[in-house]
């Protein structure tokens, strides 16, 4: 882990002196990582792809910023956040369209789902997919933050810009949701 | 002790704790755990809480095509070549260029006929005349909707049926990609080549069409498009003005404008949008039509 950080903090180093393939290395180390964030909060590979993409363009950009002492993943995730929230604030037609229906079908549509249908591993991404997709970009984020990346709620108010009341409400609610788009399928196991 | 409420309980799974110091809260974190194992209905709800988590964590992702990181430095490196040219380092606007496409099919001089020829049909559609080049505001200021474009669009009615938002996308997705091939085509020129003779024309162009593509969005209530044509205006203003061959440093803020208001991450966005609304609308088409 150590090593790890070394190396990267010897990428950024040459990278803020304008070294290209010491921001490739960074590039390489992390672009899957970002994918996968990216993924979760759009639902599309091919967004994901627009906003790892935007992410790395933007973190070049502010690399000069970049505090040595801080980690690097941490300060690119956030970003990475960041610009999916834009991506997805572009587009909100379909952000609004999806939700509601996606809530509703989700609550209702797994009823008297069989036992086989969820040993499909693919129907359970599908489901968690579009019930993430049923929580607005704020609450997506923060939900996101704190259950995959393990941010504590401070991180979140400062990767976000949040108050802490604000960003543990995003969480509250964004859980919320989850339950009641995954209840149909938990019905089955209980 | 009172019941935990559904937030005490997320709270507790997520060890966030509430309490002003850490001795308290493990005390309260404790508390919550022996009223779980005595509480029934708290323990039904914490038991689902964990299960919804659980399967959260079952969800994966897609992992990316084995050639991940090569394709994605192919889309980065050419951004931030440009970044490099553009630096200020606080800087922190997108300057993302478009997603590869292929080569010629959006070539921009073919796309300035298929953009005046939605507008015509659009125009024909609408009963709207583009008429003179629009006379425009300074770079940077709102437009406005005037009482012309009000009194348009209080007199055109949508026919319900969709068919004017079917049209108004279909001209939009042409001009949006037209602007994005021109917003492409001014970040990447060199330095050594800043005539700008086909970019004055086709900047004016859209100018012009735009216009009559705003009129029409706020007729739909497309409101987002309105504001994208709206800040996409001005810079086509500058394009328009700007003479034949411009100096380096009005090429530099050109590409600095376009930067710094997302423009180019905006088109994309909305044209891509624009073309998810004309499949679902061609899918609901084809559907009806089998009925």
């Amino acid at each position: 882990m150590s090593q790890m950080q070394l190396d990267d903090a010897a990428a950024v180093a040459q990278a803020k002196g304008g070294d290209e393939e010491a921001f490739r290395t960074l590039v390489d180390r992390h672009s899957r990582a970002v994918y996968r964030l990216a993924y979760r909060m759009t639902g599309r590979p091919e967004d994901a792809e627009d906003v790892v993409q935007e992410t790395f363009v933007r973190a070049y950009r502010q690399i000069g910023r970049f505090e040595s002492r801080a980690n690097f993943a941490t300060w690119l995730y956030r970003i990475g956040f960041n610009c999916a929230i834009d991506y997805m604030r572009a587009r909100p037609h379909r952000e609004t369209n999806e939700t509601h229906e996606t809530l509703d079908q989700l609550a209702g549509g797994g009823r008297g789902a069989s036992t086989d249908d969820l040993v499909y591993a693919g129907q359970i991404n599908e489901r968690v997919q579009a019930a993430l997709s049923g929580l607005s970009a704020q609450e997506r984020a923060a939900f996101l933050m704190r259950h995959y990346d393990g941010c504590s709620i401070e991180e979140i108010c400062a990767a976000l810009d949040l108050k802490t009341n604000a960003a543990k409400h995003s969480i509250f609610r964004a859980v919320k949701k989850m339950r009641v788009a995954l209840r149909p399928l938990m019905s089955v196991k209980v | 002790m009172n019941h935990p409420t559904d937030d005490d309980l997320i709270l507790h799974f997520y060890q966030e704790r509430g309490a002003r110091n850490r001795e308290h809260a493990a005390a309260e974190s404790a508390r919550i755990d022996a009223h779980l194992t005595t509480c029934a209905s708290c323990g039904e709800s914490w038991r689902e809480l964990q299960e919804t988590l659980q399967l959260v964590d079952a969800a994966k992702v897609p992992e990316p095509a084995p050639a991940f990181e090569r394709l994605m430095w192919a889309r980065i490196a050419p951004a931030i070549r440009r970044a490099d040219d553009e630096r200020p380092v606080d800087d922190v606007t997108p300057v993302a260029p478009a997603r590869p496409r292929p080569a010629g099919w959006m070539d921009w001089r073919r796309l300035v006929p298929m953009a005046g020829l939605s507008a015509a049909v659009l125009a024909l559609v609408f009963g709207l005349r583009p008429g003179p080049r629009p006379s425009v505001p300074k770079p940077g200021s709102p437009v406005p909707v005037s009482a012309a474009e009000t009194a348009a669009a209080a007199t055109l009615k949508d026919s319900g049926d969709g068919q004017s938002r079917r049209v108004l996308l279909t001209a939009l997705d042409g001009h949006f990609a037209q602007t994005e091939v021109l917003l492409v085509e001014l970040l990447n020129r060199p330095d050594s080549d800043l005539t700008l003779d086909f970019e004055r024309g086709s900047a004016g162009d859209l100018l012009a069409d735009g216009r009559l593509y705003r009129l029409t969005a706020v007729q739909t209530g497309e409101q987002r498009y309105v504001d994208v044509l709206d800040d996409l205006e001005s810079l086509l203003v500058e394009v328009a003005r700007s003479p034949e061959k411009v100096k380096r440093q009005e090429m530099k803020v050109l590409r600095s404008r376009i930067s710094e208001d997302g423009l180019l991450f905006k088109v994309r966005a909305v044209n891509h949008e624009i073309r998810e609304r004309q499949q679902e609308m061609f899918t609901v088409t084809a559907n009806e039509g089998s009925l």
